[in-house]
């Protein structure tokens, strides 16, 4: 039995050796997408104002915002299949951009917040300085029991949000949106709430990973809804996994992974930080997949 | 079968710019302030009430910036005088060419807050035909669009209170008046 739990450990830590040589490498595909996307939607959004002054960047789409934005279908989904018609701003592409994210999350969860979200992306960056500064204490300020309510809230706005679209048939949510605020803020058409919301997304990036995609994005929420049956499933292996957190450390959306068998937490984005691959020290002990990891899974 | 990092970065590309190029293979994909409705420019139908009394009618919240005064005109059936008139263009020489999205400019001298443009038309067309259109409070109309409401259409009490507080009086305004070229038109395409 001794000599076994040996073997054991020795195939481990021949497997964790593996996975830790490749941790570093495989992480920057993500940054790769993440910088790929915020460029992409910056320069649209410059060129979309470069094209009002009669100047546009050639080859690039000078669409406004809205018009590139999948929550943007969603917000009009109502007015769509009641009148036929979308919120004023809102065009076919946004609701071609909200089925093709769809697919996406019925695929891999949200993804697209945990991969392309330029919003996302903006504040996980600005969490790397916070995550100096405060070390362990990092993603840890929010007391957990009043954490475990706030996640709750952002399906509260998204009911707010789709209330009120529906009933004004107007954009009205674009006045306290920091993702377009974001990339709007030189145009003088943002709304002084959307900037106040966008400077306390940003103090609050530097305490918190990721803080309006838990507590207060409406589009997070309706993908979220997604990980309850998502095709592919971050799954943790019972048998070889060392209950060493590391998982749970990783874990931007601070899901405690090394508790659960299958994550199907709505907050989870996908961003494979958790796996084997990325921070797990067990080669096949987290994993993005489908079907049941040999060792078994909840 | 597992999902790398490699892989979810490739089916995040994939599915999203693949799903924009197979939309735009179909030409369906559309960013601009064209309309839900089927064609381009004054070829664009656009779309119909579903349901209720007004069920295949044409909606005039789907009236886009891009729509002339003729296009307009010829869908609700509106004599087109009678939209120059409201609009204060009665003077201009190709009026069947003006398009909503020049109303703005047009209306640009207007004190802050208030503004004529293309959601103008909207309720213009909606009170006019007595088609249902969301009022807003945002929203002004001309004068003597009031005056043509008021004297043709059949207004309910609300809408009648709405216009009363709702009229800009244009008389003496410098309307700067100038016809969107469809060269130009591009240049306008995106709201
Ligand atoms: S680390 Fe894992 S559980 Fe946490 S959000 Fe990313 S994929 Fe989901």
């Amino acid at each position: 039995m001794a000599a076994q739990e040996d073997s054991n450990e020795t195939g481990r830590a021949g497997k964790t050796r593996k996975g830790a040589s490749r941790r570093k490498r495989k992480i920057s595909i993500r940054t790769f997408v993440q910088i790929f996307f915020f460029a992409l939607i910056a320069l649209i959004a410059i060129n979309h104002s470069l094209e009002k002054q009669g100047v546009e960047i050639a080859f690039l789409s000078s669409a406004s915002l809205h018009a590139v934005c999948p929550f943007g279908g969603v917000v009009s989904i109502y007015q769509y299949f009641t009148a036929g018609t979308y919120v004023h701003k809102i065009h076919e592409s946004a609701f071609i951009l909200m089925y093709i994210v769809f697919a996406l999350a019925l695929l891999v969860g949200p993804a697209f917040c945990g991969w392309a979200c330029p919003l996302g992306s903006f504040q996980e960056w600005l969490g790397k300085p916070g995550r100096k500064i405060f070390k362990k204490r990092f993603n840890k300020f929010v007391p957990p029991k009043l954490d475990s309510y706030l996640r709750y809230l952002r399906y509260a706005v998204l009911i707010w949000v789709l209330y009120v679209t529906a009933t004004t048939a107007t954009l009205f949510f674009a006045d306290y949106d920091p993702y377009y605020a974001l990339f709007n803020f030189w145009t003088g058409e943002v709304a002084v709430s959307a900037l106040i919301i966008l400077g306390v997304v940003i103090v609050a990036s530097l305490f918190v990973e990721r803080p309006f995609c838990k507590y207060a994005c409406p589009y997070g929420a309706v993908l979220g809804v997604f990980n309850l049956f998502r095709i592919f499933k971050i799954k943790r292996n019972v048998a070889t996994c060392i209950d060493c957190k590391a998982c749970d450390r990783a874990c931007p959306m601070n899901i405690d992974v090394s508790e659960s068998g299958t994550v199907r937490d709505h907050q989870c984005i996908s961003c494979l930080k958790c796996t084997s691959e990325n921070s797990c020290p067990v080669d096949d002990t987290v994993e993005m997949m489908v079907g049941t990891l040999s060792g078994g899974d909840r | 079968m597992k999902i790398n990092n490699w892989l979810m970065g490739l089916l995040v590309l994939v599915l999203i710019f693949g799903g924009i190029g197979g939309s735009i293979a179909f030409n369906l994909w559309n960013t601009e302030g064209g309309g839900s409705g089927q064609g381009s420019g004054d070829s664009r139908v656009p779309v119909t009430f579903k349901v209720g009394e007004f069920a295949g009618e044409y909606n005039p919240a789907d009236i886009r910036g891009s729509y002339s005064f003729g296009h307009i005109s010829e869908l609700w059936e509106i004599p087109l005088t009678e939209l120059g008139t409201a609009f204060g263009l009665g003077a201009i020489e190709n009026l069947a060419d003006f398009r909503c999205n020049d109303l703005e400019a047009a209306y640009a001298n207007l004190e802050e807050d208030v503004e004529i443009g293309t959601d103008s038309v909207r309720v213009f067309v909606a009170l006019y035909t007595g088609l249902p259109y969301l009022l807003s409070d945002t929203t002004y109309l001309p004068q003597p669009a009031v005056d043509i409401l008021k004297a043709k259409a059949k207004l309910v009490e609300e809408q009648i209170v709405f216009l009363d507080s709702h009229s800009v009086d244009i008389t003496g305004i410098q309307i700067g008046v100038s016809v969107t070229s469809p060269k130009s038109q591009q240049n306008m395409k995106h709201q």
